[in-house]
């Protein structure tokens, strides 16, 4: 038989979604404490496709290739160690379903992965954990690409992935495959995850932009599986999303040519990504049902805010003080408050900003933060007290995580200079 | 133009780098793999296969246990070309994939055609 020549091109990340689909949907087969197992043979299944398709051709449903041949990887496990009661009943089980064809719907594979992502959010499994446990199994990242991303060292993601699989394994089978239904209690859990993923990628240090976009993109793909599901499709997941879409939108006008940041102040806003916009305004508007008010639907609030103002002059700082004053409400942080002074500071002056933050007795880490410095100098710069703002931007310029943010405080401290 | 068969054995070693290739990076090894059957499509008559380690040899009435080579690499596999030229074997050989298996080699040989 002739083999095609020409191999249709994969979607971007193909594998590594698969791979995390392959998780999901073998862990509800056979168990979650088998997690480890099912992880190896999604590997070693996309493994065996990139040795045998080039010579073969690429099957037709490339997905139910994959899925058998992992299935199969984990049952010949499964048989080598018969030892366990469970390893008998799971291959019980498995020629059951090999009585029929083996099922790999699109439809289900979703609610798979979907309770693949409440799994993650196990309350027994540390924040930290859960992060990089659904970066690996879900997302299908390496530990070493994880280590990159996060600025993390590899051991530490280790230790992390082995904590989440040690909880897992010690779920009893009964808990094995519970409903979406049952995880729902877990979906603030869910969410807050998904949230602290993109803003990994957002915020973070790492100066590679295309990395940083990738765990963006992560992010919203994972919140649009749980949009997908009635027990995700809540007022608050939409809100995230929504939050998610309008940040996204502005996220190249942030880099200017060189790759040095811009404040919002400095940027292009015709760069910004209007049809992001559209679709953030659009899940803001399916996000405003019911009485919940939650911090996602504040944060989205304001990123609507500075999205749809035509200028930073023209914003709307007074209700963008006054949505920080809610969000300080629902989601007390010091960060908050220090955004809330920035927008009096542009809607009353530098000075009614400088008063709120030297009246607040922040903690320790937040006297670490370079940004708490960083905004600080920036105020007093502008009030004219220019030996305070020098003081606080060197101490910023010297707390700054990356070479973006360096040179951005240098620009300012130029400005002091030249005053 | 008349072409001669050419043999290329894959050799890696033994001891596989330290960590398995992530999802992105098999990706990137199939796109490789089917970027070079798709520039030398005329010439390579099978892309081959991998091969398990082990297997037996047998000899003058005995069968021992694989592997055959020194121990510290393995054969891995293998693909059939066709070229014009032994110079033209090595040029398609230098671009295959395998290249990209640190510490790997690719043996040509040309077939003698019996």
């Amino acid at each position: 038989m002739a083999v095609p020549n020409t191999t249709p091109e994969l979607p971007e990340h193909y594998f590594r979604h698969e791979f995390g689909r392959l998780v999901s949907v073998l862990s509800r087969r056979f168990g979650v404490h088998r997690v480890e197992l099912c992880e190896d043979a999604a590997q070693t299944a996309l493994l065996r496709a990139v040795q045998s398709w080039p010579r073969s051709g690429t099957p037709s449903d490339m997905g139910a290739w994959l899925y058998q041949v992992a299935r199969n990887q984990v049952l010949d496990a499964l048989r080598r160690d018969r030892r366990s009661e469970r390893n008998i009943q799971a291959l019980d089980g498995a020629s059951e379903e090999a009585a029929g064809a083996a099922v790999y719907l699109e439809r289900e594979v979703n609610d798979d992965q979907l309770r693949f992502l409440f799994v993650c959010a196990d309350p027994a499994i540390p924040h930290e954990s859960q992060l990089v446990f659904a970066l690996k199994t879900l997302c299908g990242f390496s530990t070493t690409e994880i280590a990159l991303r996060l600025f993390n060292s590899e051991d530490a993601v280790h230790k992390r992935l082995q904590r989440a699989r040690a909880t897992l394994r010690e779920r009893s089978v009964e808990l094995d495959t519970p409903s979406i239904e049952e995880l729902a209690s877990r979906l603030p859990a869910v969410l807050q995850m998904i949230y602290l993923l993109f803003n990994e990628g957002y915020s973070s240090a790492q100066p590679d932009t295309l990395i940083r976009r990738e765990l963006c993109e992560e992010a919203v793909r994972l919140g649009l599986l749980l949009i997908e599901h009635p027990v995700g499709a809540t007022p608050e997941a939409f809100a995230l999303l929504s939050l998610m879409y309008l940040h996204a939108a502005r996220f190249e006008a942030r880099i200017d040519g060189a790759g040095g940041l811009l404040v919002l102040e400095e940027q292009d806003r015709t760069r910004w990504d209007r049809e992001l916009i559209d679709i953030g305004l659009h899940y803001l508007q399916r996000s405003a049902q019911g009485e919940h008010f939650a911090r996602y639907h504040v944060e989205a609030a304001i990123a609507v805010e500075h999205c749809l103002a035509p200028s930073y002059k023209q914003t709307r700082w007074q209700e963008i003080a006054r949505l920080y004053a809610v969000l300080e409400r629902v989601a007390p942080s010091p960060l908050n408050t220090l955004n809330r002074a920035i927008a009096i500071a542009e809607w009353q002056g530098p000075g009614a900003g400088l008063a709120l933050l030297e009246a607040l007795k922040p903690p320790g880490w937040v006297l670490g933060y370079y940004l708490w410095d960083a905004t600080l100098g920036e105020l007093y710069r502008r009030a004219g007290h220019l030996e305070s703002a020098v003081e606080h931007l060197r101490r910023a310029l010297d707390m700054a995580p990356t070479q973006a943010e360096k040179a951005l405080l240098l620009r300012r401290l130029t400005a002091c200079a030249e005053a | 133009m008349s072409t001669t068969k050419f043999l290329y054995l894959y050799r890696a070693p033994a001891k596989a780098s330290s960590k398995p290739p992530s999802p992105e990076e098999m990706q990137a090894m199939f796109a490789q793999w089917n970027a070079w059957k798709a520039k030398f499509d005329l010439e390579i008559l099978d892309v081959g296969d991998g091969l398990k380690p082990g297997g037996a040899v047998y000899k003058a009435g005995s069968v021992t246990d694989g592997p055959f080579i020194e121990a510290k690499e393995v054969m891995a596999g293998y693909s059939i070309v066709a070229a014009a030229s032994l110079a033209r074997a090595v040029d398609i050989a230098k671009e295959c994939p395998m290249n990209f298996v640190p510490g790997a080699s690719i043996e040509i040989r040309e077939l003698s055609g019996f």
